[in-house]
């Protein structure tokens, strides 16, 4: 696996999480996109005629009914089938000033078949964790279709 | 039943009612708890993850298969396992105790097996030392419930 020279630094529902920067990823700005209002926190991207989700977490990963996001991050730009993620501010961070270290979840792999984690990075006394991009793209495709989430 | 050995050189771990018996040449480190991290969708028993020698490091609590969950407090300890065999070498984790563990020589004629716990999916074998529960934790069952897709509901 090559190693992304940036990571980008999501915050939502007071919690920050990473995610390697990848060319599978996509950033668009709120006012691009379309609120949904179905009793839960979503917006669509629609480009020529592809319209793609993205949704709206809390701090455990669970649907938001109400969020103050400001960007959808989306994954799968290289499978040609978006989900997003709707974060409420994001950075940039180059890998050079983190030390990513590997973390495997315990208690099994979720229902999704991947990890949503694969990695944190260590700072003087805490971590932050690392998304992993395929178990994240298979967890907002799981609320996609209705079939529940988590375990 | 009979222990395969005379001795075990181990530390006993205070959880919930009872302790964990576990060889010493398990346990990388015993410290204190700070700085849990929540890890969303974890199951109940995985209290977050802490940063320990640069090391991510997940913590567990596994009191409360056994009866009420540890609350953390000063008197907490993490205690920090080697990665069980077969895992990859930074697979490090901790379980939490509610005090602080006692090293211990355990001369097997000394201990009393109880059939308590038997069937126990995660204790492999169950005693009385010095008339205080305890319990040799299954490593193979510890395994499945990290890593495996067979965790047992609470």
């Amino acid at each position: 696996m090559t190693t992304p020279r940036h990571y980008l630094e999501t915050k939502f529902a007071g919690r920050v999480f990473l995610m390697p920067n990848t060319l599978d990823l996509l950033i668009e700005p709120r006012e691009n996109m379309l609120v949904e209002r179905k009793g839960r926190a979503a917006a669509l991207r629609s480009v020529q005629g592809l319209v793609s989700p993205a949704y709206a977490l809390d701090a455990d990963l669970q649907p938001l009914t109400e969020s103050a996001w400001t960007r959808a991050v989306f994954l799968g730009t290289a499978a040609g089938r978006l989900i997003g993620l709707l974060v409420d501010d994001l950075r940039l961070v180059p890998t050079a000033e983190l030390r990513i270290e590997p973390f495997t979840p315990l208690g099994g792999v979720p229902k999704t078949g991947y990890h949503l984690f694969d990695a944190a990075a260590m700072q003087a006394s805490t971590l932050t964790l690392v998304f992993a991009p395929a178990g994240l793209t298979a967890y907002l495709q799981a609320m996609e279709g209705g079939n529940g989430l988590g375990k | 039943m009979a222990l395969a050995s005379d001795r075990i050189h181990g530390l006993l771990l205070p959880v919930s009612d009872r302790f964990l018996l576990v060889p010493s040449a398990l346990v990388a480190e015993v410290g204190l708890v700070h700085d849990l991290v929540p890890v969303p969708l974890s199951p109940p028993w995985v209290l977050g993850v802490m940063n320990w020698r640069s090391r991510p490091v997940p913590v567990c609590d596994l009191a409360r298969f056994w009866g009420p969950p540890i609350t953390p407090s000063s008197r907490s300890r993490a205690v920090v396992f080697y990665p069980l065999s077969g895992r990859k070498p930074t697979e490090f984790f901790a379980l939490i105790t509610s005090a602080e563990p006692q090293p211990r020589t355990i001369e097997t004629s000394a201990v009393l097996l109880t059939d308590e716990d038997a069937v126990h999916p995660y204790l492999a074998v169950s005693l009385d030392i010095d008339s205080k529960r305890a319990g040799i934790p299954d490593l193979e069952a510890l395994k499945g419930l990290f890593y495996g897709d067979t965790a047992l509901p609470l």
